[in-house]
């Protein structure tokens, strides 16, 4: 799924993979403020159990991705966040391999980052009406983690075939699982974003759109 | 200015508080849930001439209908089959030689398994002994008519032939026995050994604790070594 096994992806794909991934982080670790850190680092600990956590769906086995919420919250924080989160799955679960970590990465922030490009500001405009209204964050947040699910499985998908993987078999099992999983996502991206919206909308406005947008 | 510090740790001690919450309900969950992990893995045994193998997602369920390529040991394919309902399979092998066998669910999962040459030799070295005993004991039998030895020399030679060939018989079947009695043992020990212990989880969350600390530290060390132009960035 989400996380690639090495062995799977060509040569060509693991660099340009690894060296997108790379380019990503340095950005993001350059905007990276004190702020952020906490925030980033819980997100990551929950990103990082998540995965534990999977069902079967089809002929595979899913779990949340947390990716949209993440690009939601973190903007662009959210790349070291995955990052590190890849890095110890790999390491501590055997998920997805050491070589295609910048794959993997790439694959879940750059939804992430999508994510935050477009529905951040929305959500902070939101979050600073003097009446905020619920049904809205649960779309905003809906759409975020749908999006960001689908995206992640498209770009799985085109991993996969740019390395030779046969395309039916592969676009067929990524159909029948993301599907399922983006609305799942979707719904719990929708639920957690509205009940922050509830309990503290000052942290949806963190940091008044200076750079999520 | 200080409003705005004092309102943005209000609200990182928000995220935290939610997030705590959200990483402690998942932890929970994953410590009640029966399927606990998400890695494809293989485990395949020799079972007489044939490999006999199951794949299945640690900790839960089995891997349906997913492609299982056999390798020979340098890694050339031999044939493809595919995993049935509880994503076991079978395949009958032509020669006891190290294969490999690598399961593939398409969507980039993959997994793969050794079999040695040793673990297959016992059903091989059946089929070649009972093949030499046959035209062994024959060559026998007509070099003794040659030579035309007495009936009782005929006798022994015949007795040790059958006392080699059943220790022999015994000795392989003793083998198979102890190899199919060990057989859940060793899957149990491959399932077990890819599962992800609590140390892992724990582990893996204090290195996540200990990196923000350690950016938070440096980001701290950076601003008041650079007096003055605390809000620069």
């Amino acid at each position: 799924m989400a996380h690639i096994p090495d062995g799977v992806l060509s040569a060509p794909v693991l660099i340009s993979g690894a060296l997108v991934s790379t380019g990503l982080l340095g950005v993001a670790l350059r905007r990276l403020r004190e702020a952020e850190l906490p925030q980033a680092a819980v997100l990551a600990a929950a990103f990082f159990v998540a995965s534990l956590i999977s069902v079967p769906l089809g002929p595979s086995s899913v779990h949340l991705l947390l990716n949209g919420l993440m690009g939601l919250l973190l903007g662009w924080a959210a790349v070291p966040a995955i990052f590190v989160a890849l890095l110890l799955q790999a390491v501590f679960f055997g998920f997805g391999g050491l070589l295609v970590l910048g794959v993997n990465t790439l694959n879940l922030a750059l939804p992430a980052l999508l994510v935050a490009r477009l529905l951040r500001p929305m959500l902070q405009r939101m979050a600073e009406l003097s009446s905020p209204q619920q049904r809205r964050a649960l779309m905003i947040g809906g759409t975020a983690g749908v999006l960001a699910v689908l995206l992640t499985g498209l770009m799985l998908a085109a991993s996969l075939v740019l390395s030779g993987e046969a395309f039916w078999p592969a676009a067929r099992v990524i159909v029948l699982s993301f599907i399922p999983l983006a609305l799942i996502e979707g719904l719990v991206t929708g639920i957690v974003v509205a009940f922050l919206l509830r309990v503290e909308p000052a942290l949806l406005r963190l940091d008044g759109g200076r750079h999520g947008a | 200015m200080a409003r705005e510090a004092g309102g943005r740790e209000r609200v990182s001690g928000w995220t935290s508080r939610l997030g705590a919450r959200l990483l402690c309900g998942l932890v929970l969950l994953m410590l009640a849930s029966p399927s606990v992990a998400h890695r494809l893995q293989v485990f395949a045994a020799a079972d007489g001439a044939a490999i006999e193998g199951r794949a299945y997602f640690v900790g839960g369920h089995p891997a349906r209908d997913i492609a299982i390529q056999v390798l020979d040991g340098e890694g050339e394919p031999i044939t493809e089959l595919r995993s049935d309902a509880e994503g076991r399979f079978r395949v009958d092998v032509s020669a006891a030689r190290d294969y490999r066998i690598v399961a593939h669910s398409g969507d980039g999962h993959r997994a793969e398994w050794p079999i040695s040459a040793a673990e297959l030799a016992g059903a091989f070295d059946e089929r070649a002994a009972s093949g030499a005993d046959g035209t062994g004991s024959d060559s026998r039998a007509e070099s003794a008519q040659a030579v035309g030895p007495s009936a009782q020399e005929l006798v022994c030679i015949e007795g040790a032939e059958l006392d080699r060939a059943l220790s022999a018989a015994i000795e392989r079947s003793v083998e198979q026995a102890v190899a199919r009695q060990l057989r859940p043992l060793r899957e149990a020990l491959a399932e077990a050994q890819a599962q992800v212990a609590l140390r892992d989880l724990l582990g893996g969350l204090g290195y996540i604790a200990g990196l923000a600390g350690l950016g938070l530290w440096w980001t701290r060390r950076r601003k008041t070594s650079g007096a003055g132009d605390t809000d620069a960035r």
